[in-house]
């Protein structure tokens, strides 16, 4: 049900002129970023976090729309640039600063997890419109530079995710449990699963959040390193076939909307499968398509809906201002 | 610039939805359809088969 609806709102966002997409770019932006804003003020809190706006009937998480935002906002300043000024110093202040205040908006609510995305698709865009690598080593090493002050910014519990992550051992019954389980569980699964229904560690209830963040998780138990694999190759071919389109479309802002958004999602698939199996900190990602809940699926299918849009379009049609 | 709002570049809708990658489309149906198992187990209590309430 949740789906059929997700997917006539993709099949509505693919039928949309991509015209359109570049005339409300920044408005779109403008929008996501007023909510954020409205957010921090009166924002829903839910599970320890103020990420949601209550509109009464539904509930809106901002950050999802900023995903898209930020997207398509990178997509059209860097349409109307011209290499030489991309390359500029002066060319890289405002992306940068229209993208460090979303991030860091989305970082106070407090989700780490989704502030990191925005930031990470921001900087592939950046590096595909043609900006120099030794500038990303530069605010790399700099970063570098900064993460003790950003290690004494972050919540406790943040702090414990990546304590934990280096050594899972250390509180295994508090901040360590999550993760111990979730490893326990995808071992016991084996190569072929213990079948449908048949989770011993995610149905016992030993595995929390196993229809969220840890669904992967409990997928494996059922069936097995088989399984998995079939999911991390359908996924892998939804990625690729992003990237394909990116690379046959000869429209600028077209290419770039594209691979902003893929690697949004690889960013979801990548970070939601590693976190279950303990290669990366546990950060709140849900696997897209997979995993319960509603602003992600529809903020996905709506991003499929303009990549399918932008794909169509493979001629090297207009965008301009005027 | 005229924005005729749905279509491209002069394309009809049916000509932009026959020209939509298919296998693309085919790919999230399947995985959705792997999600929707996948939430049915995960929100099935031990000992029926009735979905808990979350």
């Amino acid at each position: 049900m949740r789906f059929g609806v997700a997917l006539v709102l993709m099949i509505f966002m693919a039928l949309i002129d991509a015209r359109q997409y570049y005339k409300w770019a920044y408005v779109f932006y403008l929008v996501s970023m007023m909510l954020l804003v409205a957010v921090e003020v009166f924002g829903h809190i839910g599970m320890g976090a103020q990420r949601w706006i209550n509109f009464g009937l539904f509930k809106v998480q901002p950050s999802e729309l900023m995903k898209i935002g930020i997207v398509l906002f990178l997509a059209r300043y860097f349409n109307a640039m011209t290499i030489q000024g991309i390359r500029t110093i002066r060319g890289l202040i405002i992306p940068a600063l229209l993208t460090l205040f979303p991030v860091a908006l989305i970082a106070m609510e407090p989700d780490l997890g989704t502030s990191l995305m925005v930031l990470i698709t921001a900087t592939v865009m950046v590096f595909v419109a043609g900006v120099q690598w030794w500038k990303f080593a530069l605010v790399g090493a700099a970063g570098g530079g900064c993460l003790p002050i950003v290690w004494n910014c972050l919540h406790e519990y943040q702090k414990n995710r990546v304590l934990t992550f280096l050594d899972p051992e250390r509180d295994p019954l508090g901040t360590g449990y999550h993760i111990i389980q979730s490893k326990i569980a995808f071992g016991s699964g084996g190569i072929f699963g213990k079948g449908f229904l048949h989770g011993t560690q995610t149905h016992l209830n030993f595995l929390p959040e196993k229809h969220t963040d840890f669904i992967f998780t409990m997928f494996s138990e059922e069936f097995g390193m088989l399984g998995s694999l079939t999911v991390l190759a359908l996924n892998l071919l939804v990625i690729a076939l992003g990237y394909l389109f990116a690379f046959r479309t000869r429209n600028y802002f077209a290419k770039l909307t594209i691979i902003g958004l893929n690697t949004n999602y690889f960013l979801y698939v990548f970070i939601n499968i590693s976190m279950v199996m303990g290669l990366l900190p546990v950060v709140g990602v849900p696997l897209p398509l997979i995993s319960y809940g509603g602003t992600v699926m529809f903020s996905i299918m709506a991003s499929f809906g303009i990549i399918l849009c932008m794909s169509v379009n493979k001629s090297k049609m207009a965008f301009d201002d005027n | 610039m005229e924005y005729i709002g749905y279509g491209n570049n002069g394309q009809s809708v049916k000509e932009k939805i026959l020209g939509m990658s298919f296998t693309y489309i085919l790919l999230m149906i399947i995985l959705a359809g792997i999600g929707t198992l996948t939430l049915y187990s995960g929100l099935t209590e031990v000992g029926h088969l009735g979905p808990a309430s979350i």
